[in-house]
């Protein structure tokens, strides 16, 4: 790992929203590896999504932060952004998009939570949810709700 | 309108005043008058207009002040090309003669008159500095023209207090207005800010000085202000976008009367908090680098050598915070301790260098801080700053993990000591945090707090996290379960801040656990005693009508009970998790709040101690009672519980007695189906709970999922099941009875989950819910005859249980279930996909589900080249995969449509070359047609689509190269041939696209931008280059 890449997980660290956690994971010896990090996405209050807190995985890359970290939910997680295999389609996470250096983790959890409630349907990952969020709001709603149940807090 | 802006002067003063006078009440003629005086200053005599009004001594305070706004609305409109009146250097010149003019006379005004007009030369300073900085005249120092003015009006000096403040006011004005630059615009003042720092900022330094050594507080709060704009100016603007550099804003000189100021006692709250604010922000933003070393060691001994202000000023703002007010704003104790810990982040090595060979006050003092106990009105301040203070101590306490070389130079004796002293200092931390973290008595705190309190928590768990890698087993021992089963103050507050903290760090635990913890929950659990009287602790808590804490106390311990799974699988330890399950089944009936949480616990506990769980069918069987009737629980319960259920069944040793318990299982929940048939089956919640009683099926199934390394850890009693299921097929039959008999079931969700119990164990070799192949073929084509089944809501799961039948049956030939042969694949294209072709061709989404089948027998059946072997699908494949290609517009369909093409051209799953070469003759048949339909639907897409499209174009250049280049050659000549015929635009360039497009070399970014940049084209937006 760089040192500009060890140094900025490191500041990373200093700080999460109110409401999220964010923090590496251990490897098989108990050391943190700063590159696969486990956060926690509260749902806002007053929408589909609250009272649960839904887990996402983040991957560093070793280009890290010339390149964007991969951020992923469990597989199959229900949003339109979100692909079949978890992986969320969301611009400031693509390099080609809206990434920039600069953007931290606090910045890509708010980003996610933010994405919760208002995908982008002009930029969907997944068939299900996008043609439920686009036709179907009943069934969409309930399955959000569903889901909310199994990460309920 | 424009007659208004041609009025007497006289009259616009009168309408400004009017404006403020309380006969005026009419909201209407309000905004009318309003309306009309934006209109003059919008006007093109606008600047002439200003002008008058304020050389008119008489007009009142509102028109002086209109008058220099409308300055200001002048010059931003000219910037922004909102006029097409052009300033020339002339008449810059004179604006700056007349704005200074004005500026003299009020100021006079204030001197002579004592008129309170400091808003209004404030507007004109701002005016002064949009001249300066974007107008770019002819003048050096504006600070030095209006000290010389100011000097001027008063030679005697006697208002010397009042000219200072306008003139830091002036160079807050000017590096402020800086900010709300662009990045773009920043830069193209480099000369400016060059111009600042020679003439300006000398003069700043000197009235900087001048104030903070006085001993006005209104002085020195004027020069804060002005010293934190300056600052935020330098950070911003001229540190990143300019060339400029300064050696130090803040050097001895400047923080010698900054912390005199935070020592003295006289000093009002308000400039001592301006104080801190500020050099908060210089230690944060700089992180030190900005500052010279003599300031760092002119700073350390000035806050770390005397600790008794720090002490003295923390106790004095304690005091003063209002024990009836529930503060909900970052209180003054929380900015003082800020300010500490910023100042100790700039070198946090140093830090901890400083002061853990020898722990100092300061440590104890920040310890002291970390565990301050307020008013009960006021925990939320004290919880807010032992939260500021949890990083600052993870951050130390990682020095002593991954830093601790910093004290190599120090001799053994001595590193001994300071590894003592960060121990000793864990073991407060540890204390410290334990307790702050408990939940009150009453709970209001919490409940009112509730996502402060938890992300409290939350944060605390990373600190104990780092001090368990410091303390290691002994802080488990050493505090946890001591403090939750010994001493005088045991309650059931500390026992569940145990069990979250021994949660957290237990989650950490992989697969192996150090002896000494488990030892230490061994010996708290205690073969499951401790388990049951928490119970009577939190019975009693909930018989006292705490509800809120009894519902927190049941989450918490069984978060911890799912988490320690470990422990049960130990020796001896049989009780112990019968104890823990029956507690959480018990849990479940008596807190329906918490049943998500609970029966969570209980699913993650059965599926990792399954066979040691086979003790408790019986109390299974009794939470069967409360969990299968309607209404009891929730369906999401009912499903884990039937899951976990699944999971120990599935561990049963001997294959008969598994199949029995099944059988009973699942003809117990049809007979409940039954009975629920007969009720009110219009009713939304009997079709939910219905649909639930049938998902439940499917979670024993889920349970009954073969573990994978079942076949390896246990080769014997896997070929006794592999036997015995190979001859019995007893629950398969049961469900297929039930599945044939529940025609009610074509409604939508009731239909999934039927298909959802032939899906589930698809992926096993064998087991109870393991199907024939042949059985779920004859179950879904029967079904698929009826018409009520030909509709989307049933035909599309149906579609997708075959996709999924093909994947999982098309993989070992060894299994008990053979791979599907050619002849039944080849049969359910014809009865599903072709036979239906009428259905499916209505609805995008099941034509999704044809492509991912098709896109199925291409890369996972024995033979991928299946689909052109037969005349009839072949045909079906030509009609559906490239006749119809440019009438699909639905994206999913044409990333599936786009799947199935790149899936059969890229002939990977090709395992014989015969293989290779049926693909090959396939796509060379069909190349030019297929590839002339393929550019007439990327013509038409989308742009979001195309990336789809690249990669079929990418997947035939990698295989047909020459090829392809001709076909496309041909196509596009073709394509452009019939849209000259229907009068549409041409295609540019096509020898220059094709080029490219070889260029590419079938790299998929190329691809796809080439493929872009003609595609624009091609619709007309612009020429191709």
């Amino acid at each position: 790992m760089s040192a500009l890449m060890k140094a900025r997980l490191q500041e990373e660290r200093k700080d999460h929203p109110f409401g999220f956690y964010a923090k590496p994971k251990k490897d098989k010896d108990g050391a943190l590896d700063l590159t696969q990090w486990e956060a926690g996405i509260p749902g806002k209050e007053g929408t589909i999504w609250e009272n649960a807190t839904y887990p996402i995985q983040l991957q560093f890359p070793p280009e890290f932060p010339a390149k964007p970290p991969k951020v992923k939910f469990d597989q199959g997680f229900y949003h339109p952004n979100v692909y079949p295999s978890g992986t969320i389609c969301l611009s400031i996470l693509n390099e080609e998009q809206d990434w920039s250096p600069a953007i931290n983790l606090k910045q890509i959890v708010l980003g996610v939570q933010e994405l919760l409630d208002t995908p982008n349907p002009a930029s969907p990952a997944q068939e299900p949810a996008w043609r439920a969020f686009q036709k179907d709001k009943a069934t969409y709603q309930k399955k959000v709700l569903d889901q909310a149940k199994k990460y309920a807090t | 309108m424009d007659d208004f802006c041609h009025l007497e002067i006289e009259t616009i003063a009168q309408t400004i005043d009017s404006l403020y006078t309380t006969t005026q009440t009419d909201p209407l003629q309000i905004k009318q008058t309003e309306s009309k005086l934006q209109e003059i200053q919008r006007s093109s005599n606008g600047l002439s207009i200003a002008n008058s009004l304020l050389s008119n001594p008489a007009s009142s305070l509102n028109v002086q002040f209109f008058a220099s706004s409308t300055y200001l609305v002048q010059l931003t409109r000219r910037l922004n090309g909102l006029t097409s009146i052009e300033l020339t250097k002339q008449d810059i010149s004179i604006l700056l003669s007349q704005v200074l003019n004005h500026t003299q006379q009020t100021v006079v005004q204030k001197i002579q008159s004592q008129r309170s007009n400091t808003f209004v030369t404030k507007k004109l300073f701002q005016v002064l500095s949009l001249i300066f900085v974007s107008f770019k005249p002819d003048w050096e120092s504006p600070l030095e023209s209006l000290s010389n003015l100011f000097q001027r009006i008063d030679p005697t000096n006697s208002h010397q207090k009042y000219f200072i403040t306008l003139l830091l006011d002036f160079c807050d004005i000017l590096t402020t207005s800086f900010l709300k630059l662009s990045k773009e615009e920043q830069m193209q003042h480099n000369s400016i800010h060059e111009s600042i720092k020679t003439h300006t900022y000398p003069i700043f330094r000197t009235l900087i000085s001048q104030c903070l050594g006085s001993a006005s507080s209104d002085l020195q709060t004027a020069a804060i202000s002005s010293i934190t704009s300056w600052h935020q100016y330098l950070v911003n603007v001229v540190d990143p976008f300019t060339s400029t550099r300064y050696d130090s804003l803040f050097d001895q000189d400047m923080f010698q009367p900054l912390l005199a100021m935070l020592k003295t006692t006289g000093v009002s709250d308000e400039l001592f908090l301006s104080v801190i604010m500020l050099l908060g922000d210089v230690f944060e933003e700089r992180g030190g680098s900005g500052l010279s070393v003599g300031s760092m060691g002119f700073l350390k001994g000035e806050i770390m050598g005397d600790v008794s202000w720090v002490l003295m000023k923390f106790e004095y703002f304690l005091k003063k915070l209002d024990p009836e007010e529930e503060e909900d704003e970052t209180s003054s104790v929380e900015n003082f301790i800020d300010f500490i810990i910023k100042f100790h982040d700039i070198d946090l090595s140093k830090f901890t260098k400083t002061h853990m060979v020898h722990v100092t006050p300061m440590v104890e003092f920040l310890l002291q801080a970390s565990c301050i106990q307020l008013d009960a009105n006021q925990r939320l301040i004290s919880d807010r700053i032992s939260k500021r203070l949890i990083d600052f101590w993870c951050r130390v306490l990682e020095i002593y993990t991954d830093e601790f070389d910093i004290f190599q130079e120090e001799d053994e004796t001595a590193q001994s000591e300071i590894r003592l002293n960060f121990k000793n200092l864990a073991w407060s931390l540890t204390k410290i945090y334990y307790e702050k973290i408990q939940l009150s008595s009453p709970p209001h705190y919490e409940s009112e707090y509730k996502s402060e309190f938890q992300s409290f928590r939350t944060d605390s768990m990373e600190l104990f996290d780092i001090i368990f890698t410091v303390l290691g087993p002994p802080m488990i021992e050493g505090v946890i379960t001591t403090g939750m089963t010994s001493g005088v103050k045991v309650n059931i507050n500390t026992i569940e801040a145990g069990f979250f903290i021994l949660n957290s760090l237990c989650s950490n635990f992989s697969n192996h656990v150090d002896p000494a913890v488990l030892n230490a929950l061994n010996l708290l659990l205690q073969q499951g005693e401790f388990i049951k009287n928490y119970d009577q602790l939190v019975q009693s808590a909930s018989s006292n009508g705490s509800l809120y804490s009894a519902g927190a106390y049941v989450k918490t311990c069984s978060r911890f009970l799912a988490t320690v799974t470990f422990v049960y699988k130990q020796e001896q330890q049989q009780q112990l998790l019968l104890t823990v399950m029956d507690q959480l089944l018990t849990w479940i009936k008596q807190y329906p709040a918490q049943e998500l949480i609970i029966s969570k616990a209980v699913l993650d506990i059965c599926d990792e101690c399954r066979s040691l769980l086979i003790d408790s069918m019986g109390r299974f069987e009794e939470v069967l009672i409360d969990v299968l009737p309607w209404g009891k629980v929730q369906d999401l319960t009912r499903s884990r519980i039937i899951n976990a259920i699944g999971y120990v069944v599935q561990s049963m040793s001997q294959p008969q007695l598994q199949e029995l318990y099944v059988s009973n299982l699942t003809r117990h929940i049809a007979e409940l189906l039954v009975q629920s048939l007969n009720k009110d089956t219009n009713s939304e919640e009997i079709s939910e709970y219905l649909t639930s009683l049938l998902g439940s099926i499917v979670s024993i199934g889920k349970g009954l999922n073969l573990p994978e390394d079942f076949k390896d850890t246990d080769p014997e009693t896997y070929a006794q099941f592999l036997s015995y299921y190979s001859q019995s097929y007893k629950v398969q039959e049961q469900l297929l009875e039930l599945a044939k008999n529940f025609d009610y079931f074509f409604y939508k969700e009731g239909f999934q989950q039927i298909l959802a119990i032939f899906k589930v164990g698809l992926l096993d070799e064998f087991g109870p819910f393991v199907f024939k192949s042949e059985d779920i073929i004859n179950y879904t084509s029967q079904r698929l005859s009826s018409d009520l089944a030909q509709q989307e809501s049933t035909l599309r799961p149906v579609l997708e249980l075959i996709n999924r039948l093909i994947v999982c049956r098309s993989r070992s030939a060894a299994s008990l279930h053979p791979q599907l042969p050619p002849q039944t694949i080849i049969s359910i294209v014809k009865v599903y996909l072709m036979d239906l072709y009428p259905v499916i061709k209505t609805d995008p989404y099941l034509l999704i589900s044809t492509f991912n089948i098709l896109t199925t027998i291409s890369a996972s059946s024995s033979d991928p080249t299946l689909l052109l072997q037969d005349t009839e699908v072949m045909n079906f494949v030509i009609e559906i995969g490239y006749m119809q290609l440019p009438t699909y517009t639905e994206k999913f369909l044409i990333k599936a449509v786009c799947k199935f093409w790149t899936t059969l051209i890229l002939m990977k799953s090709c395992k014989s070359s015969t293989q290779q070469s049926t693909v090959k003759q396939f796509i060379e048949f069909i190349g030019l047609q297929f590839t002339h339909m393929l550019f007439l639907s990327v013509f038409k897409s989308n742009r979001s689509d195309l990336d789809q499209y690249g990669g079929v174009i990418v997947a035939l250049i990698s295989k047909f190269p020459m090829g392809f280049n001709n076909w496309c050659k041909d196509c596009l000549i073709r394509i452009n041939d019939e849209r000259l015929s229907k009068g549409e635009s041409p295609l540019d360039n096509i020898e220059l696209f094709l080029k490219k497009l070889s260029l590419t070399r079938g790299l998929s970014s190329k691809t796809n931008a080439v493929l872009k940049e003609y595609w624009i084209t091609a619709n007309g937006l612009r020429g191709f280059i």
